[in-house]
């Protein structure tokens, strides 16, 4: 082996495994081995790097703003590494050189502002020729290197320590110790705490914060007239124990869990329709103090960490955390959209549970904080080591007896079907006999009516023995208006009943009546006894072709269908050269369309030849061609009978044969093979037909007219009985044995045990770790990025993820008291709804990109408290709502104004618009029309007779309900850490004329005239206990007094206490809590 | 301060005016501070749609989007490729691309093609209206895209991505520049029925919900008390609302006062309070259909997409931001089975987009408006089914008109046979980039920054394609 050949050789092995991503020692080698002649040198600073400078450094150097494809330029060891593509410059191989291939615009195309002159290029295949020499030392990286350790020290990655309560001056008003905490700061901003709030504004606040709904004046009273020290903490223990807590904070979870029960795309929208369960799953959880690190593993690893107890599915449920989860569109790029469900699964995990984004490392290494790109392949490979199940929530037994229920409904709803596909069929067949007696006695029905009399159909039928209802039809059928839409009957429309004689009714009719009848009906008769390999319909056996077309058809059977499922084919073939054999998909479509050309042979004075013993010229269509099985490799079989020999196909096929001499007809017969007309659903429409061309196809293989048979025995035809009256035409023990059937069904329907429930669940799959993607692209793929948990929280020396997919390790991961998030990210959410703004103010991120916290070391102690008291979430209520921050009114000052408008320091309380369900459901609550009924299915806010409170509304991801939308519910495609608040004139629409509001005002009004039978003075004073916990002021008094003494006017449909009611709902004191 | 920055306050300015004048406070001062800034605050107080200045002077100011759902074929359109003619039911290697269904030989075009203009650009015989205004024209014939599917491709199209997760493009264009009329929706969506994947296509996803575009079906008809969700009060005469709504002002107000009378919130809701009263009469006129002369309403023609093209330039006129208006329900365009279907479809939008074109330019709006035409890909020039084609993310058509785009051009090219772009590809990111550029936006910095990073619409893509400009 040469030495160039060996340097080529190693380089590729280089090569192959810088792609794998195992870097070094090849560029240290390759580097010593580069010894660089002047000329060179002069060569490459000449023509090489200042085209580099010029069109590449900007994208591709180390100093690059954004470096694109991984790939850097300026320094020999990188150009020789490559970036996501590969080498770009492989030295004396310009074939294998990309950057070559790039500058010619081959594929790539670089510098993207437009090709380089061909001079330039021709240097750069110069310069690789010579060896690519490169004075450029160094290792240039991209600044994308972590530094774990500097990195490990930014506050949200230190441990969790419980601080010292720092001293404050003012001694006299901290009530527990999160005021020393926020006094202490307000301390060093020179802020002064605002008053405490009156006793209404806090019950008010207190009651919306954990409840949701609007304080009951009942309540207010007691809280007001309770003097004694505990009253406060009376309020709060009433509410925390309200069932409706659950569903207020169940809620904010739901935000984060991106719940919703369907999925954005449109094609097959798949409803989860036991979605409702996780959400009361969730709402249960917060009714129920569950530990929050309970609640954090089993919506990770519920099904690995098992039950409570026998007939407990909790934890199965939980998983709808990500059971619920996006399924994205798969049609195309299934790969692309598989990695973007693992990217919604790790996005809402880390995100929901750790505040930190890792999803932005799906590309690349985070750019701000410390997460590498293998980070997330990391966790992207415990979720592809699971999969979706919905999970059944009851013990086999039951699945047993409800699949045994319906199997028994399958079964005899197949069997009352074939009985009547058969009955009809021969109930039908059996009066082919009778055609022709049917059509003599239309025939005179039809002269009757031609002179004016009109004969009564059953009496007709009485007469001649036939079936009165089957007389009607074919009087129907053969009315003149029909005339020539059935050509095999134009024989009969030319006889012309209108000009004939009257007649008796038992007088003998013309001869050519008779006749053209009796044709008809044998006819009839020939087609139906001509199933199995007689010709049916022989459009040119003119022998020779007088009458034929290039490229039309010689043959075409009727449709072949389940209930007719072969049709022999006969045609004739001499003087032709080539046979086209074409099945087409009988004008409905392609489904289920398994074909059979049985038996073909070609036949002469020589003998006869089996055409599934010859090389077919070509095969095109829908499928390949088997010989003597069927399209799927299985034997043929039509109509239940088996058949040796033929050609299985799938419809639309044709295939095209070279004919030898000699041979006069082409014989087969057309199947429609069971594999295809057995299949539920389609096979019972499966149609097919088969056409015989002796030329390339021209025209289509349309049948003359529509297919006789169909016409005559189909479901409209005049023969036909439908499903409902066939009873009344059979007689006897098949009249029996229907009926027998029919209760059959009905009782295995009746007894069937309804679906039992399911959770829409995660289980585990086939376990793998994944390669990381280049640039998130899942067709390129680098190093393996074992399972495990990430490195800037467990160390690089973390061990691996073994139990299966490591769903239960990493939920042990996530809920630790020594993982300094977790703990952290869910007391900020809480503290986040309680004063509108987390401690810190982006509750999902707690990375460089995220907003510092405001508070740290309170955020750590309450995380700390958090964790003592054993991840209790009431009891973090508890330590919040008893401070006297919590007490603050939210009265202006504007001296604190000036040094903190935004009141990141609390020096009062945020005044904060209730969200859209507390909303919705306060006006429902307000009204006397709320209905309080905890859990179930999910019900639709677009009816207007909803009145459950809105945590039960239906959540669409597809398309959210246009309330919701508008008043900036979030979208439930992604998880959502805090709600957007628009204000704008749509939502006042809605308050001024949507059928929901004025329904609440009509209601409220009624309350109030039902509640307060007199005196618009007491009404009024009832309206706003009501509505805002407070009497009215004189002034408010006044003016409701004023506007309900105004002249109604006559057109409107409210009245006036109707149109105030909707004001006192409509105002901001309603939908702004203090 | 450059000029483009004090002509925007002056437009700032007057929508303060046109928001009437309310409570001082609001004041101009606090709007013009928040600027580009998205603090939480200020998203609750002051108005989102308020116009805001551009990154550069815009060269247009309104988006109509004609969105061919289903997709249009271009060899069928405006890229004529006389090669399908010789090599009819061929299938040379070069037209062997894999689209999403089987596909046989080449199918020459059954409409023929003609010069229009000065430019003599040549559009076929489904398009003899449009033919006429060509010189207005750009016509893309490099457009490409990246998954012959419509769902993924009318995201793609709409949003920058394939799947259901990121902004409309309208919303893009509401959240960076604001709308001119705070009395109408700024992103509006006609479409008789829903384009396949429906909502997604014109949704906020991240950003602020108000953002989100406003979709009216008009299949029946444009109706003015209908377009807009709770527009029309149906429970009190205008004189009875007012006197309720004046109640419910005074109320708020006291309310205001005993809080300090200062919180920007509170004011804001009881402007918002009476914007929507005025709304309701100012978006009914808008959509009012028949304050349109019998001149004019014969030049656009009958039918739902001559109405949307109407309504379109009432709305643009009216200030709106952008104005997208789709064929039609499902995915019409989806001729896979017979080409010469698109005949139907086109004549019932070759009237209308023309009488759009010459009705923008006679008022003067067209050098402000940009109307971008196409769908979500173009189809193959090989055969489906006999004489349909599929799907084609290759290569395709699309054109621009008004909005500072050269007119009676053509840009970029696909190859002999209009399979693939090959000559100035410009992927579906491009046009985004090229969009926002004429709208005054720089597509790499309009950021919003949402779960740890900042999101784009073209996201890491997209070259602004500058030769298109006049």
């Amino acid at each position: 082996m040469k030495s160039e050949d060996m340097f080529r050789e190693r380089l590729a092995a280089v090569t192959l495994l810088l792609v794998m991503g195992i870097p070094g020692f090849v560029l240290a080698e390759d580097g010593a081995a580069q010894t660089l002649k002047p000329e060179h040198v002069e060569f490459f600073e000449k023509k090489i790097r200042p085209v580099l400078l010029r069109h590449c450094y900007k994208c591709h150097s180390a100093d690059a703003k954004n470096v694109k494809g991984g790939l850097l330029l300026d320094a020999r060891e990188t150009v020789l590494k490559g970036g996501d593509s590969g080498p770009a410059v492989v030295p004396r191989n310009v074939a294998k050189s990309l950057l070559i291939s790039a500058l010619r615009q081959d594929g790539l195309e670089m510098p993207p502002e437009g090709k380089l002159p061909d001079a330039v290029i021709a240097d750069f295949v110069k310069w690789i020729e010579m060896g690519a020499p490169d004075p450029r030392v160094g290792t240039a990286t991209a600044k994308s290197q972590i530094d774990f350790e500097q990195a490990g020290k930014f506050w949200a990655f230190q441990p969790i320590e419980k601080p010292q309560v720092p001293e404050v001056r003012r001694t006299d008003w901290p009530r527990t110790d999160i005021d020393h905490f926020t006094m202490s700061r307000m301390e060093q901003m020179r802020l002064v705490p605002m008053a405490a709030a009156t006793k209404r504004e806090w019950i008010r606040r207190a009651t919306f914060d954990l409840i949701g709904l609007p304080p009951q004046p009942k309540h207010i009273d007691a809280f007001v007239a309770d003097e004694s020290p505990q009253a406060y903490d009376t309020v709060i223990e009433r509410l925390l124990k309200s069932e409706h807590y659950g569903e207020r904070w169940g809620r904010y979870w739901l935000d984060v869990a991106r719940y919703s029960e369907d999925q954005a795309h449109t094609f097959s929208v798949r409803k989860n329709t036991n979605g409702f369960r996780y959400r009361d799953w969730v709402v249960s959880a917060f009714n129920s103090d569950m530990p929050y690190d309970k609640f954090v593993k089993l919506q990770i690893a519920g099904d690995l960490i098992g039950a409570d107890g026998e007939g407990s599915y909790d934890h199965l449920i939980a998983l709808g955390f990500f059971g619920l989860g996006a399924q994205y569109y798969k049609n195309s790029d299934a790969a692309q959209a598989a990695a973007d469900e693992l990217d919604d699964r790790v996005d809402t995990l880390t995100r929901g549970f750790l505040g930190i984004t890792v999803s932005c490392a799906r590309c690349h290494d985070h750019k701000f904080d410390p997460i590498p790109t293998q980070d997330y392949y990391s966790l992207a490979g415990i979720f592809r080591s699971s999969k979706l199940n919905n999970a059944p929530l009851c013990a086999p037994e039951d699945i047993r007896t409800y699949n045994t229920g319906r199997e028994r409904i399958k079964k005899s709803e197949a069997a009352v079907k074939k009985f009547l596909a058969e009955a009809k069929e021969t109930a039908a067949a059996s009066k082919v006999g009778d055609i022709s007696k049917y059509m003599q006695a239309v025939w005179r029905y039809q002269v009757a009516a031609a002179n004016g009399r009109r004969a009564k159909s059953s009496d007709l039928a009485r007469q001649a023995g036939l079936n009165a209802f089957l007389l009607k039809r074919w009087i129907g059928f053969l009315d003149p208006k029909r005339k020539g839409q059935v050509s095999e009957l134009d024989d009969w429309f030319a006889l012309k009943p209108a000009a004939a004689e009257p007649i008796d009714s038992d007088s003998a009719l013309p001869p050519a009546v008779a006749e053209v009848a009796d044709g008809f009906q044998q006819r009839l008769q020939r087609l139906l006894g001509n199933d199995d390999g007689v010709a049916t319909t022989n459009l040119v056996d003119t022998g020779g072709d007088k009458s034929h077309q290039a490229g039309s058809p010689r043959f075409v059977t009727p449709l072949v269908t389940k209930v007719r499922p072969t049709s022999g084919i006969d045609v004739d073939i001499r003087q032709a050269k080539q046979l086209f054999l074409v099945v087409s998909d009988g004008g409905n479509g392609k489904s289920c369309d398994h074909a059979d050309w049985i038996a073909p042979r070609l036949i002469g004075s020589q003998g006869e030849l089996d055409l599934t013993q010859v090389k077919w010229k070509s095969l095109e269509g829908f499928s390949g061609g088997r010989i003597n099985k069927n399209y799927q490799g299985k034997p043929i079989r039509a109509g239940g009978k088996t058949y040796p020999r033929g050609v299985g196909v799938h419809a639309p096929t044709t295939i095209v044969y070279d004919l030898p001499p000699g041979y006069e007809r082409f014989r087969a017969i057309g199947a429609l093979d069971n594999s295809g007309s057995d299949q539920g659903g389609c096979g019972d429409q499966a149609s097919v037909q088969f056409s015989v061309y002796t030329e390339k196809p021209v025209t289509g293989p349309v049948a003359p007219g529509k297919d006789l048979l169909s016409i005559v025995l189909g479901k409209d035809g005049p023969l036909a009985v439908s499903d409902k009256d066939l009873e009344n035409f059979l007689t006897g023990p098949k009249r029996e044995q229907l009926r027998t059937l029919r209760s059959e069904f009905e009782d295995a329907k009746k007894s069937a045990p309804a679906m039992y429930a399911i959770a829409h669940a995660y289980a585990e799959g086939s376990v793998a770790d994944m390669r990381v993607f280049i640039r998130g692209n899942p067709a390129r793929k680098r190093e393996v990025a074992p399972r495990r948990f990430l490195r800037i929280l467990a160390g690089e020396q973390r061990p691996l993820y073994k139990q299966g997919s490591g769903r239960k390790e990493l939920s042990e991961d996530i809920a630790s008291p020594d993982n300094p998030l977790t703990a952290r990210v869910m007391v900020n959410r809480v503290w986040q709804h309680h004063f509108g703004r987390g401690i810190v103010a982006t509750p999902s991120n707690f990375g460089k990109l995220g907003e510092a916290p405001t508070h740290p070391a309170l955020l750590d102690y309450l995380a700390a408290r958090f964790i003592e008291s054993g991840w209790s979430i009431k009891t973090l209520h508890r330590l919040i709502m008893r401070s006297a921050t919590y007490r603050l009114s939210s009265t202006l000052h504007a001296a604190n104004a000036e040094i903190d408008a935004d009141n990141r320091f609390l020096w009062k309380m945020s005044r904060q618009r209730l969200d859209v369900e507390a909303w919705r459901d306060a006006l429902l609550d307000v009204s006397g029309k709320l209905d309080r009924t905890l859990g179930g299915p999910s019900t639709n806010l677009a009816d207007a007779n909803n009145v459950r409170r809105t945590v039960y509304a239906q959540i669409s991801r597809h398309e959210l309900d246009s309330l919701l939308r508008l008043f900036d519910f979030p979208d439930a495609n992604i998880t959502s850490a805090q709600r957007t608040e628009t204000t704008v004139p749509q939502q006042q629409l809605f308050v001024l004329n949507s059928p929901f509001m004025v329904a609440q005002a009509k209601a409220f009004s009624a309350r109030l005239h039902r509640e307060v039978t007199d005196g618009n003075q007491d009404r009024i004073r009832r309206a706003f206990a009501l509505a805002y916990g407070r009497p009215p002021t004189e002034i408010e008094l006044q003016l409701g007094l004023d506007y309900l003494a105004g002249k109604p006017d006559p057109d409107n449909k409210l009245t006036l206490w109707e149109s105030y009611a909707q004001v006192l709902l409509g105002g901001n004191e309603f939908i702004y809590l203090d | 301060m450059d000029l483009t920055t004090q002509h925007d306050v002056l437009t700032r300015r007057e929508s303060l005016q046109r928001m009437g004048t309310g409570l001082g406070m609001l004041g101009l001062a606090g709007l013009l501070a928040e600027e580009e800034s998205w603090s939480r605050a200020a998203q609750a107080t002051a108005n989102p749609l308020t116009p805001k200045p551009a990154h550069f002077a815009p060269r247009a100011k309104h988006v109509i989007h004609l969105f061919m759902n289903g997709g249009p074929s271009q060899v069928d359109t405006f890229d004529p490729k006389p090669a399908l003619e010789k090599y009819n039911g061929q299938r040379p290697p070069a037209a062997d691309l894999k689209t999403e269904r089987k596909t046989t030989g080449l199918l020459k075009s059954p409409f023929k093609f003609k010069k229009y203009g000065a430019s003599g650009i040549e559009v076929s015989e489904l398009f003899p209206h449009v033919g006429t205004c060509i010189d207005d024209i750009c016509v893309i014939r490099s457009m490409h895209t990246d998954i012959p599917n419509h769902e993924p491709s009318l995201l793609m199209m709409n949003s920058g991505v394939t799947q259901p997760t990121r902004p409309a493009m309208g919303s893009w264009l509401l959240y960076g520049l604001g709308s001119e009329n705070q009395n109408l929706p700024g992103f509006i969506v006609l479409c008789p029925g829903k384009p396949v994947v429906g909502p997604q296509l014109w949704s906020n996803s991240f950003l602020p919900g108000v953002f989100q575009g406003t979709h009216i079906n008009h299949s029946k008809s444009v109706d003015p008390k209908n377009v807009i969700r709770h527009i029309n009060n149906t429970y009190l005469s205008r004189t009875s609302q007012r006197r309720q709504l004046d109640l419910l002002k005074r109320m708020n107000e006291l309310h205001l006062a005993r809080r300090g009378g200062r919180d920007n919130r509170l004011e804001a809701r009881i402007q918002s309070l009476e914007m929507a009263f005025r709304m309701q009469t100012e978006a009914q006129q808008v959509f009012d259909l028949n304050q349109e002369t019998k001149q004019t309403r014969e030049a656009y023609g009958g039918g739902q997409f001559a109405n949307g093209c109407l309504a379109a330039r009432r709305l643009v006129e009216s200030g709106v931001r952008m104005v997208q208006v789709y064929y039609g329900n499902g995915q019409p365009w989806d001729d896979h089975g017979n080409i010469k279907m698109h005949a139907d479809k086109a004549k019932n939008v070759d009237q209308p987009i023309a009488a759009l074109i010459k009705d923008l330019k006679q008022r003067d709006l067209l050098k402000d408006t940009l109307i971008v035409w196409g769908g979500e890909f173009g189809r193959t020039p090989v055969a489906e089914n006999g004489n349909g084609r599929d799907h084609n993310h290759h290569g395709f058509s699309m054109w621009l008109a008004g909005g500072g785009v050269r007119g009676g051009m053509t840009y970029g090219a696909t190859d002999e046979f209009g399979f693939a772009a090959v000559d100035n590809k410009v992927h579906v990111h491009d046009l985004h980039a090229t969009i926002l550029h004429l709208m005054g936006l720089d597509h790499e910095k309009l950021t919003y920054r949402y779960s740890g990073r900042d999101f784009r619409l073209t996201d890491v893509h997209g070259r602004v394609v500058h030769e298109l400009f006049a």
